[in-house]
């Protein structure tokens, strides 16, 4: 299961933010540099993720992974 | 370490391998693509300026066809029209012809080329990339012999810039995902590694702590357990608070005899059964454990000491019961020891010591459950110093004999005497048998001191031969004496050595003990006899009293047990056991000594019931050497005087 409950610190989820913004700013920008189809969706898709993350405070991967760092130690 | 601190290593040893891997994997990824992509760029770039290079020939060779190539250097329009041929990215283009050499595009960028020097010297068709600051430069050296035309064209590279702008472009964003998911990866695989990790490590901590045949609790655990339970917090609340913790040690009765007769997988199961009797104790702040062997261990928290010991009496009532295993019902009895916390101790060490006291005061007295008080341990330690000192009480020879004597009914005539062991302690003054005997028992003195106690004996009879008494001695040993194999011979020794009749000698083992090992009690008791000692069965009676038994050990005297004897003026039922036990022995033809007669009443009853032979406090009770050598040479000179006045009568 599943359990949506912040993971993520302040620092964490700000960094999530900026990699989204940057990685999207990138695509659109670079559209035609970057080129490969697959390459570009992969990019957005990474930039989905660290978007939701920022957005919810909760990280997929942290989650399984059993990591928060909410919590100090 | 604890298990997170293990988990969080080995998480980080498996993210930054990981990491490590994937960079490893992409710079090689990187280098490989990178070096294709050069490569890729640089054959395109060469067919590209091949065909250049091809094209320009035919251009040349046609307008060298037409025109004089002598006047090639004078004439200009064949000049600008061979120039006009030249792509702009061509930056240098010379030809030689009939030996003479035409620069009709040149640039300082390939001036100072060594390999472009080279094969114009050797007249060799070849070609090469030349790496600018700014860029890429592409020569291609075409010596024809035959046309007498040699050509060399330097042009900027296009496809390859191209090539590798994409490729880089491409490589570090795909380069920057993989690195991205290898750390996601990294990161679910870690905690799969570490989720797997934790449950091994709990199960091994599981075995470790836990007993496999009852699945209670063990040894280590109660440690464990102990240690996170004396928190300042739980100290403070049975300093402060009326309440205790108390610990309960429960110990089998008789479980070794059950082992050994029936077998170990019946004593297994029956531990299985005791631990799932003692799970379901009423009381909800217990843990029950399995000490070791046939011990288990309850740990009661909160309780008063009325509940503590209504607990105790559960425990005991709950074992008793008995219990069904392989088809066989057995009737159980536990022993519980109890000590409490903080009366009986402080540490868990000191209040599983005193419980162990107490389980040990239950278990002798048949208490069923005894709870720790200070008078047992000093008891205990008061053992535990004497065990450390038999050695030199050995040595020192503080064991001396005291002689109780036996007597023949009804004229109380002194026939023998039984030699009873007391301790002259130089501390404690004169220890009584009960109170050391078990402790040589269980030491390495055993043989050692039934051996001294012989010696003692033998010296004694030797002494009184020597004043004219005849009188035989009877010696108690310990049924941990039929293992002695010198022991025999060693008696055997001692009397041709002080030179005292065998008969004199009476060896006494009582019922249980014989009956402990009967081929073994036989064996010896065959070799003793032929060597002349009298034998006995001491206490008689009060064991398992299997008459088999008496049939087969070849004894010449049983001493009934003085249980008997108490009652035998009241109790008509000991009346009935000792006169039956008198035919029964006439019928063996083995003589009886009836113990404990301590009345006139007790005598008077015996003699008339037909006991021939008694021993007891009313008679006399136990002597010293000097005291009871004293008696007999009185006595001797009474019957002395008897006869002589017998013969001075006649």
């Amino acid at each position: 299961m599943l359990n949506i409950k912040h993971n993520l610190c302040a620092i964490d989820r700000i960094i999530r933010g900026i990699i989204a913004v940057a990685l999207i700013v990138y695509v659109v920008v670079f559209f035609d540099q970057i080129g490969d189809m697959l390459l570009q969706i992969s990019i957005l898709i990474f930039a989905l993720m660290n978007l939701i993350s920022f957005v919810l405070g909760w990280c997929p991967v942290y989650n399984i992974a059993n990591i928060n760092t909410c919590k100090k130690g | 370490m604890t298990n997170t601190d293990l988990s969080l290593a080995l998480r980080k040893r498996v993210l930054y391998s990981s990491i490590g891997l994937a960079i490893v994997v992409s710079a090689i990824f990187i280098s490989v693509a990178f070096n294709l992509s050069r490569d890729f760029g640089q054959s395109l770039e060469l067919e590209h300026s091949n065909k250049m290079l091809l094209q320009l020939t035919k251009s040349i060779k046609a307008i060298v066809s037409t025109a004089d190539l002598n006047e090639l250097s004078l004439n200009e329009s064949v000049k600008t029209e061979l120039i006009a041929l030249l792509d702009k990215d061509v930056i240098g283009f010379e030809i030689w012809v009939n030996n003479k050499h035409f620069k009709l595009r040149n640039s300082s960028f390939y001036a100072q080329d060594e390999g472009i020097a080279t094969a114009i010297n050797i007249k060799q068709s070849s070609y090469d990339f030349i790496e600018n600051e700014a860029e890429m430069l592409i020569w291609v050296y075409e010596n024809s012999p035959l046309d007498d035309l040699s050509i060399l064209m330097v042009t900027k590279t296009h496809a390859l810039d191209k090539a590798i702008s994409y490729v880089s472009n491409r490589l570090f964003i795909t380069a920057f995902l993989t690195f991205w998911l290898t750390v996601w990866v990294a990161l679910f695989i870690s905690a799969l590694i570490s989720k797997r990790f934790e449950q091994s490590n709990d199960r091994l901590k599981y075995l470790a702590s836990h007993d496999m045949l009852t699945g209670l609790p063990n040894r280590t655990y109660l440690y464990d357990y102990a240690l996170s339970y004396f928190t300042p917090e739980n100290v403070k609340k049975h300093q402060d608070l009326d309440t205790l913790f108390a610990i309960y040690i429960i110990d089998l009765d008789k479980f070794k005899d059950i082992n050994d007769t029936m077998g170990h997988l019946v004593g297994d199961e029956l531990l299985k059964a005791i631990s799932r009797r003692l799970r379901n104790l009423k009381e909800k702040n217990s843990q029950v454990m399995r000490y070791g062997g046939d011990e288990f261990v309850v740990w009661c928290d909160d309780l008063n000491e009325s509940d503590a010991i209504s607990l105790a009496e559960d425990i005991v009532l709950l074992c008793r019961q008995p219990i069904k295993v392989s088809n066989y019902v057995f009737e159980t009895s536990v022993s519980v020891g109890v000590a409490y916390y903080p009366a009986s101790g402080q540490q868990l060490d000191d209040i599983l010591k005193n419980a162990d006291i107490a389980m040990y005061q239950a278990k002798k007295h048949r208490l069923g459950y005894q709870v720790f008080q200070q008078e047992l341990f000093t008891r205990s330690e008061f053992r535990i110093s004497l065990r450390g000192q038999l050695n030199a009480a050995l040595e020192k020879r503080q064991f001396v004999l005291h002689y109780q004597p036996k007597v023949q009914l009804p004229e109380n005539n002194i026939v023998g005497v039984e030699a009873l062991v007391r301790w002259l302690h130089p501390k404690e003054g004169m220890l009584m048998p009960n109170m050391f005997i078990d402790i040589v028992e269980q030491s390495m003195f055993v043989h050692e001191f039934t051996r001294y106690v012989l010696l003692q004996a033998i010296m004694q009879c030797r002494e009184w031969l020597d004043n004219g008494i005849e009188l035989s001695i009877a010696v108690n040993i310990s049924p941990y004496n039929l293992m002695d194999p010198e022991l025999v011979s060693y008696l055997s020794d001692l009397l041709k050595h002080y030179q005292v009749p065998a008969e004199l000698i009476e060896i006494e083992l009582t019922e249980n003990a014989s009956m402990v090992n009967i081929d073994k009690t036989r064996e010896v008791f065959s070799q003793l006899n032929k060597l002349g000692v009298k034998l006995s069965i001491d206490d008689f009676g009060t064991g398992m009293s299997s008459l088999a038994y008496i049939k087969h050990l070849d004894v010449d005297y049983i001493k009934i047990d003085r249980s008997f004897t108490i009652d035998v003026v009241t109790d008509s039922r000991d009346e009935a056991v000792i006169s039956s036990l008198l035919v029964l022995c006439q019928k063996l033809n083995k003589l009886t000594i009836v113990e404990g007669v301590e009345t006139i009443e007790q005598a008077n009853k015996l003699a008339s019931l037909g006991c021939t032979l008694a021993q007891g406090y009313l008679y006399s009770k136990p002597l010293s050497a000097e005291e009871i050598t004293h008696l007999l040479s009185r006595r001797k000179a009474e019957t002395d005087n008897k006869i002589i006045n017998i013969k001075n009568f006649n």
